[in-house]
Order: C-alpha cells, then sequence, then structure tokens
C-alpha cells in the first residue's frame, strides 16, 4: 500500500503547484514581517488593484497558448476606456450601454490584429506592437492629454462599488477566469488554441480553421483589454489619457510567472491567476515594508527570471534543483 | 565498422547520446583508447576526436557551406577577425578528404540531403574525428546517393577510424558492418558477425520474436467499381505535371520514384496543402475546386504526412488529444466536449491498435515512432475517412511496427478504404501495394502492378 504521505504528495504535485507554494510562503512571511498585511482592507486592496491587469493577463494567456503574444492590450484598454467615457459624457446613452460599445470596440481591435497576423501573415510581436503604438497615438489625438471627466454616478459601482465584502471588478475578474479556463478546457476552441501553439502546420493538416481561431483569440483579448479599461475608468471616476501604459508587460509576466510557455502550446488559467496575485503580493510587500519604490521592478524583473528558471526545471524533469544549481556552477 | 541494430525504443539513439555527452549515464564508465574518460558534453567529446553525424542534420542554412563546415572553430586573424582565405583553404582540405567536391561558397540550404550530410560529415572530420557515429544516416538518401555514402565511410575506415552505425536497412548493415550489436528494451543482447548472420536472425534478435512477412495476394478490385478519388492533369509549376491517374476503394495505391520524383508534393496538392497550378481533383465524382484540408477531411480524406515530428503530431499534448482533433465535434454538445465519450473512442483504439502507452493522456511526445505512427492513423480512422494519404508511414519505424502498421492498412483496406502509400523503400511498395504508379522529377513514368513486377523494373521505367 502506498504511503498515505505520498498520496498527498502526488496529489500536489500537479502544474501549479510550485507557483502556489511560492505564494504561500511569500504571504506567511509577509503577515509576519508586517501586522498590517492580513487585514481585510489590505488584501481587498491588493486584489481589486491585480484585478485590471489580471482580466487582461486572462486573454493574454490565450494569445500565448496560441503562439502569439498581444502587446497592444495597454492601447486597447486606454482607448477603450476613453471612447467609453465620451460617449458617456457627450451623449445621453445609458453608461452600461457605452461601457458595451466600448467593449465592442476594443473586440474590433483585437479583430484588426488578429486579421493583419492570420490573413496578412505578420510577425504578431511586431503587428501588436504596431497597432498598441496607433491606439496609444488616437488617445492622445482624441483627449488631447485631458482626462475625461463627470461620469454618470451611476456607472461609477463597477469600478468602486461591493457587493457584500468583494469590490466588483473582483467578481469580474473571478468570473471571467472560470469561463475562459472553462472554455480553454472544455471545448472544441480551446483544444485548437493548444493544437495551433504547439504545432500550427499539424492543426492545418488535421483541419482546424487556423486564421479563424487565430483572429477570435486576439479578439477575445481585445474585449477582455477593453473590459478592463471600462473598469478602471469606474475605478478612477474618469477617463484617463494615461489607461493601459504600464500594463502590457504585468500582464505577460502573470502569464509566465504561471507556467504559459512563450512557444506556445502550453499554459492555465490558474496559473495565470496565481501568477499575477504573486505580483500584486509582491508589490504590496514592497509598499508594506518600507522598501523604496524604487526598487520594485528591480525585484519584479528578478521573480520573472526566477519562474522561468523553474520552469526550465521542470521541463528538464529534474527532481532536485539544489543539485542542478551545483552542477551549472561545476562547470 | 561497428553496427547498433534494435527496433525503436530499444535505446540506440541515447546510447549514442551517451557517447557524445549529450546525456549523462546514470551508472557504468565510458573507456576510450584504454582510458576511462568522462564525457560530459559534446565539446569534450568532440576533443577526444568523438563526432556525430545526427539523422536530423543540425547545419545553418543561411551560412556558405565551409562556413558550416567550419562552424565552432572558424580559423581568426588578429582582433578576433574571420580569415576567410584560411577557412576556404580548410575548408577545401577536409572536403578532399571526404572526397567530395562541393562549391565551398554555396548556401547549405541550396544543397541536397546528400550533400548536407555530406557537410556534417566534414563539419566531424574538421575536428578530427577518430570515431563517427551515424544515426540513420540513409535514412533519406537514394539509393545512388547511400553508395557515395558507403564510399566515405569505408575509406575513413581503412584510414584506421571507428565508426558506429545506426540504421533500420538490415541489408545495408549486412553488406558493409564489420560487427553488429543488437539492442533491446534498453539491453545489451547479443553481438552478430555479419559474414555469417542474415537479415531474419537480426530480425529475430531486434524484436525477440519472429515477424512473419504479410503474405502476399493479390487482390482483384474490379474496374467498373467507381474510382473515389480521380486526378486529371494535375500541374503545380515547378514540383510536378500532367499527373493524372484513379484510386478506386480497396485498393493500395504505392507512388514509387526517387527522392524528389515530386510525391510529397504531388499528395501535399491532392490534400489541398497547397494549390494546383492546373488540372483537376476529384473526390467520388465531385470536382473539388480550391481544395483545403478542411474541404479534404470532409469529404473523406485523410493525410498522414511525411514529416511526423513537424507535420503530424502535437508532441505536448496527449495521446487522446492528439487523436480527437480532426473529430471534436463527434464529442461535443453545446459547446463542450463530452470527454467520457471520447475517452471511450480513444482506448477503443488504443486497444485495437495496440498503442504501447501508459495511459491515454501520457503526452504524445514520449511515445515511440512506430506508436506515434498508430496515433495519426487513428485520428484518421476516427474521422471515418475512406481514403487515406500516407507519405512514407514507415520511415523511422523499427521492423515491428512496420509489420504492425502494414497488417493494419491491410484490414483497412479489405473494409473498403482507398490508400495511397508513398515510400523510399521500393521493396515496401512492391510487396504492399496492387497498383504502383511510377514518378520520376514531376512527371508519371508508368505504372505497373504490385505482384508482377520488380525494383529493377520499376528503377528501370523510371529512369527511362
Amino acid at each position: 500500500m502506498p504511503k498515505i504521505t505520498d498520496q498527498i504528495w502526488k496529489r500536489l504535485k500537479f502544474r501549479e503547484s510550485g507557483i502556489i507554494l511560492a505564494l504561500l510562503i511569500m504571504c506567511f512571511g509577509l503577515s509576519l514581517a508586517t501586522p498590517s498585511f492580513l487585514t481585510a482592507f489590505n488584501l481587498g486592496m491588493v486584489i481589486r488593484q491585480v484585478s485590471f491587469t489580471a482580466i487582461i493577463a486572462l486573454g493574454q494567456t490565450l494569445v500565448l497558448i496560441s503562439g502569439g503574444i498581444d502587446l497592444s492590450v495597454g492601447g486597447i484598454a486606454g482607448l477603450s476606456a476613453i471612447i467609453g467615457t465620451m460617449l458617456m459624457t457627450s451623449t445621453a446613452m445609458d453608461p452600461y450601454l457605452c461601457a458595451l460599445l466600448a467593449g465592442l470596440f476594443g473586440l474590433f481591435c483585437g479583430l484588426l490584429n488578429g486579421l493583419l497576423i492570420a490573413k496578412i501573415g505578420l510577425n504578431p510581436f511586431i503587428a501588436t506592437l504596431g497597432t498598441g503604438e496607433v491606439f496609444y497615438g488616437l488617445i492622445l489625438v482624441l483627449t488631447k492629454g485631458y482626462p475625461v471627466l463627470g461620469l454618470p454616478k451611476k456607472f461609477l459601482w463597477l469600478g468602486q462599488g461591493m457587493i457584500g465584502v468583494v469590490p466588483v471588478p473582483v467578481i469580474i475578474m473571478i468570473l471571467v477566469a472560470v469561463i475562459v479556463a472553462y472554455v480553454l478546457k472544455n471545448t472544441p476552441f480551446g483544444r485548437y488554441v493548444y493544437a495551433i501553439g504547439g504545432n500550427e502546420s499539424a492543426a492545418n493538416l488535421v483541419g482546424i480553421n487556423v486564421p479563424k481561431i487565430k483572429i477570435s483569440v486576439f479578439a477575445i483579448s481585445g474585449f477582455l483589454a477593453a473590459l478592463s479599461g471600462m473598469l478602471y475608468a469606474s475605478r478612477m471616476a474618469g477617463g484617463q489619457p494615461t489607461t493601459g501604459q504600464t500594463w502590457v508587460m504585468p500582464t505577460v509576466t502573470a502569464a509566465i510567472i504561471g507556467g504559459t510557455s512563450l512557444a506556445g502550446g502550453e499554459g492555465t488559467i490558474l496559473g495565470t491567476m496565481v501568477g499575477a496575485v504573486l505580483m500584486g503580493v509582491l508589490t504590496n510587500g514592497i509598499v508594506l515594508l518600507n522598501i523604496s519604490s524604487y526598487w520594485e521592478r528591480v525585484i519584479i524583473g528578478i521573480v520573472v527570471i526566477l519562474a522561468v528558471i523553474i520552469d526550465i526545471f521542470r521541463n528538464k524533469k529534474e527532481n532536485n534543483p539544489l543539485a542542478y544549481i551545483k552542477k551549472i556552477f561545476a562547470k | 565498422m561497428h553496427a547498433v541494430i534494435g527496433e525503436n525504443g530499444a535505446g540506440k539513439s541515447t546510447l549514442m547520446k551517451i557517447i557524445f555527452g549529450l546525456l549523462q549515464p546514470d551508472a557504468g564508465e565510458i573507456h576510450y583508447n584504454g582510458q576511462q574518460v568522462v564525457i560530459d558534453n559534446p565539446i569534450t567529446a568532440q576533443r577526444l576526436g568523438i563526432g556525430i553525424v545526427p539523422q536530423e542534420l543540425n547545419l545553418v542554412p543561411q551560412l556558405t557551406v565551409a562556413e558550416n563546415i567550419l562552424l565552432g572553430m572558424v580559423p581568426k586573424k588578429r582582433f578576433g577577425l574571420i580569415d576567410w582565405n584560411k577557412m576556404q583553404r580548410d575548408a577545401a582540405a577536409i572536403l578532399e578528404m571526404v572526397g567530395e567536391v562541393i562549391d565551398l561558397k554555396r548556401k547549405t540550404a541550396e544543397l541536397s540531403v546528400a550533400q548536407q550530410q555530406i557537410i556534417q560529415i566534414a563539419r566531424a572530420m574538421a575536428f578530427g574525428a577518430r570515431v563517427l557515429i551515424y544515426d540513420e544516416p540513409t535514412a533519406s538518401l537514394t539509393q545512388k546517393e547511400t553508395e557515395g555514402l558507403f564510399k566515405i565511410i569505408n575509406s575513413f575506415v581503412e584510414k584506421k577510424g571507428s565508426v558506429f552505425y545506426i540504421s533500420h536497412r538490415l541489408e545495408e548493415i549486412l553488406r558493409i558492418a564489420h560487427r553488429i550489436t543488437v539492442l533491446r528494451d534498453g539491453c545489451y543482447i547479443t553481438e552478430l558477425d555479419p559474414k555469417r548472420t542474415t537479415t531474419d536472425e537480426m530480425v529475430h534478435y531486434m524484436v525477440g520474436r519472429e515477424i512473419k512477412k504479410a503474405k502476399r495476394t493479390a487482390r482483384s478490385f474490379t474496374v467498373e467499381k467507381t474510382p473515389v478519388l480521380e486526378v486529371d492533369n494535375l500541374t503545380r509549376y515547378g514540383e510536378f505535371s500532367g499527373i493524372s491517374f484513379q484510386l478506386y476503394p480497396g485498393e493500395i495505391l504505392g507512388i514509387a520514384g526517387l527522392v524528389g520524383a515530386g510525391r510529397t508534393e504531388l499528395v501535399r496538392c491532392i490534400f489541398g496543402e497547397t494549390q494546383p497550378d492546373e488540372g483537376t481533383i476529384k473526390i467520388h465524382r465531385k470536382e473539388i475546386k480550391h481544395p483545403s484540408p478542411i474541404k479534404s477531411i470532409k469529404n473523406g480524406v485523410g493525410f498522414l504526412p511525411e514529416e511526423r515530428r513537424k507535420l503530424g503530431l502535437f508532441p505536448v499534448l496527449s495521446v487522446s488529444q492528439n487523436m480527437t482533433m480532426s473529430t471534436l465535434g463527434k464529442y461535443t454538445k453545446w459547446g463542450r466536449i463530452n470527454q467520457r465519450r471520447e475517452a471511450v473512442d480513444v482506448n477503443k483504439y488504443i486497444d485495437e491498435l495496440k498503442i504501447k502507452t501508459p495511459h491515454s493522456r501520457q503526452l504524445v511526445k514520449n511515445l515511440s515512432g512506430g506508436n506515434q505512427q498508430k496515433v495519426i492513423l487513428a485520428r484518421w480512422m476516427l474521422t471515418g475517412c475512406k481514403i487515406l494519404i500516407l507519405d512514407e508511414p514507415t520511415r523511422g519505424i523499427d521492423v515491428g511496427a512496420k509489420a504492425e502498421i502494414f497488417q493494419l492498412l491491410q484490414e483497412m483496406v479489405a473494409q473498403g478504404y482507398a490508400v495511397i502509400f508513398i515510400s523510399s523503400e521500393l521493396q515496401e511498395v512492391i510487396d504492399y501495394a496492387d497498383r504502383i504508379l511510377i514518378m520520376h522529377e514531376g512527371r508519371l513514368k508508368g505504372e505497373v502492378k504490385g505482384i508482377e513486377t520488380s525494383q529493377e523494373e520499376i528503377m528501370r521505367i523510371a529512369l527511362s
């Protein structure tokens, strides 16, 4: 009979166990180091902070699994937020209808990315780098750099409201995560996304409509970016022209830390969510521990590199990381 | 000249990788020239004088021949600049040692596979290799190129070099090897003397069981039957031209020809991966305009491509996911895949085709070549296709798995499948195809019946 500890160990050894463990250790350490970490207020703040980029990271994960990358998510989020808020302030339409239109606009931007990549054959990195610049630029064209203010009160609930003790954006984040995870795991579409990322030529030969799936993936990414942009506008009670400018890297980082392969074909939503929360806790910890916030990016950069190194261990099936490190240095 | 043989998964390549320092042994020692050595990486191996000509060549296609030969030991002038003149001279000297003439300034990508292999050999020589490992060197060579390779190997051996030679082509080994080591399931089985052994005996030790050669029966299929596939005057400029033939249900139609005859290009076009410039394709009497893989599959065509890893498999997906990739619609209701029903089908085929895998969730990349091929076959059988195009289905597969795959094919045609079968191993085509189309340089040169022909006849027609 196998030992009970073996069984527990086997249960724990799934894909994301390493990063979940890392997150728990970090939380445990922080709660010892400062009493203000483990409070409902602080945790609520951290998770709400995370939710904006986490929602986009979910779309980014889809794109990465399919073998692409979407660097225009920041631009789409920002431009959609501006368009949505402008509609609210300059027309009499219901603000939530405006938000929906902004979402559709984001979807359309993603569609454009998808067409450039899947139909014309641009490299995703270049294509979205370019369209992202265009979107950032259009924000300035539309706003001249001034925020769009005076949003309807009714709309502020989306970003500032609470359901019970949980902020609305967090609930939306969880909802979207559950839906995307379900789609990835249980639908043909999800299967095809993994297949295209794993081997695009083979995907074509087994009869998968590769361009269609790729375009859909970018469209979803665009829609989620716009959704996040609207949540942020509601939270800030205005359309800020700077919305989304620093959002691209965190979305990629969350996915990578969560085990998504940059080469495509591998990755999970659970991993990305944990990755996003881990980064949020990290940032929070830096603030709480009174470390100069100038160090934040340095630390996050190091964490990303560590995460990728851990991923290499996993792929090499090296059971003992310490022995592996010794071997590296022995050379 | 030491040949190492064994079925796929016997551990040949793993053993060679250990000798070349790509993998580390868990136990045991390596002695080189009587001294115990630790080969911890390929650089150490090269320094010792061990070179490898891998199955999948690792040249840099964008670089010239000379650059590829001297990759890693480029002659330098002061300030670290490359000494181009010396490079040309060195590369020429090495090529001469190999006994081949190739323009040093050409881009490697422009060369034939055989020439690229020679460059790979030359590179190993450039490091002063005394021991050369050849992993399936003749898998994609023509008869003539193979002869050329043997000449090179022989002259290397005459100069007191040693060669490890891995191949599935047993006749070849009987001809050129001095000793034969047989591996099975990672264990040393026996050593054979090529002067005294036979291919049957080699196969016997490799598989540990006798393989009965499929009994050849001429199936008669009447011409009255309507063809399932008709190809008329199909042409793709620069690849093949004016190809016409019919495919009938219940037959295996072989396509024979030398490498570069345009066989792969032809079937890729028929499947819709590329578009024809001229001519028509009819499936079940219906013309297919603008063929595409999606249309072909809908019309009941399956395609097992030549390069399994590159075009056939999703390496990081499971056996199950690989198998059902073309038929997910079958298990999907309200957009959700019913994974229980999927598993029923998958397990059925794992049993029926005897796919060796611990469970259906195993990643397909961990399976041996023969089992991977079976997964792809199962994928097409699941689609309920009626026409199956197999491009080199037995390449890099061991004898046991080959026999199983042919067994399977026979059963399939008995059920009414129509099969197009391409293989570079002429004997295979002769043994299993009912009719054989012979192609050469993009043209159809003739058609023969499998049961009445011989390798010589086919070659004669091809080259006539």
